[in-house]
């Protein structure tokens, strides 16, 4: 029995380990890994809650308004152009291939 | 220091005063005991660092507790292994609805459906294995975007995951989160077949819910998203549990309310919430009142989790539940979390990075799944982060729960994932004391509810690093 009253298994492992003059031990036990216990804020909202910080740069939204539509910007009419963004498979990278779209010829 | 002074060790020990008992958190081990008066007059006989005021076995046990004398001198950690066996898959670009706080998940184009196509995903699947290998579970996440637009692929891979893991001799467990829209029943059967966990986005009752969360026409989801709720519910096997998932924005700190009608009226067995963290000029940030009004719910949520618990019974409050394990299983971390080590995310291009956060930013990722993952650039990053002893955190009272937060909101933030997060310490500190407190009401009430509740968990890699 030491000084304290151990109330989770870990303090009544410390406990015992101060008998036998191995807590150098359990303090040394730890996980590297675990869920953090801070909030996280969301996978849809940057850390403070806007859009200045979000894991993708804000030119994904342009393919974003295409096929799926989520987001009120216009984009080239995909029934007519389907292929408009082709030459430029990343936004953030290549966004000056995309240029004007024209009416397909038959 | 005169010799009949004691050091005394501050950062090592933590006293949480209640009405009912005082607590001593150990922080070295993530110890927790019950002071009784005998203990609160050695207390406070530390306040006077006379080592005349104490028993010689009293000094020996407090030095053996590092609350007195000298510290271990610092140690350097290296990391060399990153026994990663969680894979988060962003396997579509797409989505259904637009949340009005959402961003876009990845960068494809149309030609490609912005999708992530199948020998990616199973090269991932591949590295993770011999980045690993001879573990007995694996966990495969399938994240986007929403990533039931992409359905054909989820089956794929989940069919060749299932046989490949089967080959190694372990076990293969696949989660998903989703905003529920795109279930059908045929989904949710093969769902359901594979046991899958599923996480639903929903933020609360119709009138919260539809503030935020549209669909294209910008008309609320709700509507749909209940019934497919009910519709999952009402199929699903009752002993893979699915949770809740809450974005907490501007205007919005019903916790109660959204918990009562997530948890009681649609019976999700977990309810989470997410708050966005405040900064000054964002449009959805919680202001700073709201954040604190957001945490006084909590804390009436955890009384009535403590009510459950000590019935043996858990209402589903999942972010003090967390905490609660935590303290239970002793952890003590020195990452604040699994990034980089014990999962890996991979972008539709199929590049590694430290978690799906960074996936799609400018951070450089860490090799991909053509040439393997890089290392020694992760070990370097890895070790900058472990190694920082002098930094903000080592004096703080959580700092073996908390860890100093996470990566990409301090990439965000200070533009550097190797520093601390710091813009609510203070928070954190009061919330962990409420975990601590809340532990020790059940431990003396109901401490069945442990071993009912709290198996050990996967995720630890004790003795691997």
């Amino acid at each position: 029995m030491g000084l304290f009253k151990p109330l989770n298994p870990k303090a009544d492992l410390l406990n015992k380990s101060i008998k036998e003059g191995t807590q150098k031990e359990v303090m040394a036990m730890q996980s590297i890994v675990g869920c953090t216990s801070t909030f996280d804020p969301g996978w849809e909202v940057d850390a403070f809650g806007g859009v200045a910080g979000l894991c993708q740069p804000m030119e994904a939204d342009l393919y974003g308004c295409s096929d799926p539509c989520w987001w009120p910007t216009q984009i080239p009419d995909i029934m007519s152009n389907s292929k408009w963004s082709q030459n430029s498979p990343s936004a953030m990278k290549d966004w000056k291939q995309l240029t004007s779209t024209y009416p397909i010829e038959e | 220091m005169s010799n009949n002074e004691l050091k005394i060790n501050n950062h090592n020990f933590r006293v949480i005063k209640n009405s009912d008992s005082n607590l001593l958190f150990h922080v070295p081990s993530s110890s927790l005991f019950e002071l009784d008066e005998t203990n609160e007059s050695l207390i406070n006989r530390l306040d006077n660092k006379k080592i005349e005021s104490f028993s010689k076995e009293e000094i020996v046990e407090l030095e053996k507790l590092n609350i007195v004398g000298n510290e271990e001198p610092f140690k350097y950690t290296e990391v060399k292994n990153f026994p990663a066996t969680t894979l988060i898959l962003n396997i579509a670009s797409g989505c259904n609805l637009s949340c009005t706080y959402c961003y876009k998940a990845d960068l494809e184009t149309l030609s490609n459906s912005g999708n992530m196509t199948f020998e990616t995903a199973t090269q991932a699947i591949e590295h993770l294995y011999e980045g690993a290998p001879g573990q007995k579970l694996y966990n495969v996440t399938f994240f986007g975007g929403e990533p039931l637009s992409n359905f054909e692929l989820i089956k794929d891979v989940t069919i060749y995951a299932t046989k490949f893991f089967k080959e190694k001799d372990a076990q293969v467990d696949f989660t998903i989160t989703t905003n529920a829209t795109l279930l059908t029943k045929e989904i949710i059967s093969f769902l359901k077949s594979y046991q899958f966990g599923i996480t639903i986005s929903m933020d609360g009752p119709k009138a919260i819910h539809n503030k935020t969360r549209l669909t294209n026409s910008g008309s609320g989801s709700y509507d749909m998203v209940r019934k497919k709720v009910e519709l999952l519910l009402s199929m699903y096997d009752k002993n893979r549990p699915i949770g809740a998932r809450v974005t907490l924005t501007r205007g919005i700190t019903q916790v109660e309310e959204i918990w009562d009608h997530l948890f009681n009226d649609l019976n999700f067995s977990e309810v989470g919430f997410a708050p966005a963290t405040a900064s000054d000029n964002a449009i959805f940030n919680l202001s700073e009142k709201e954040l604190v009004d957001v945490f006084e719910g909590f804390k009436k949520m955890g009384e009535a989790y403590i009510d459950s618990a000590c019935k043996g019974e858990f209402n589903g409050f999942s972010n003090l539940h967390r905490i609660v394990g935590d303290i239970h299983a002793g952890r003590k971390k020195k990452l604040p979390c699994g990034a980089g080590v014990g999962l890996l995310s991979v972008s539709y291009e199929g590049d590694f990075d430290l978690c799906h956060r960074f996936t799609g930013s400018d951070f450089p990722n860490f090799g991909n799944v053509k040439t393997g993952l890089d290392k020694p650039k992760l070990s370097n990053f890895i070790e900058k982060r472990l190694n920082t002893n002098d930094g903000d955190c080592s004096t703080c009272h959580i700092r073996n729960l908390c860890a100093g937060g996470c990566y990409h909101e301090s990439y965000i933030k200070y533009n550097d994932p190797s520093k601390a997060v710091l813009h609510y310490c203070d928070i954190m500190r009061d919330w962990i004391d409420f975990g601590l407190y809340t532990y020790s009401k059940i431990r003396n009430d109901n401490p069945e509810f442990f071993d009912k509740y709290f198996n050990e968990e996967k995720g630890d890699t004790n003795g691997l690093i």
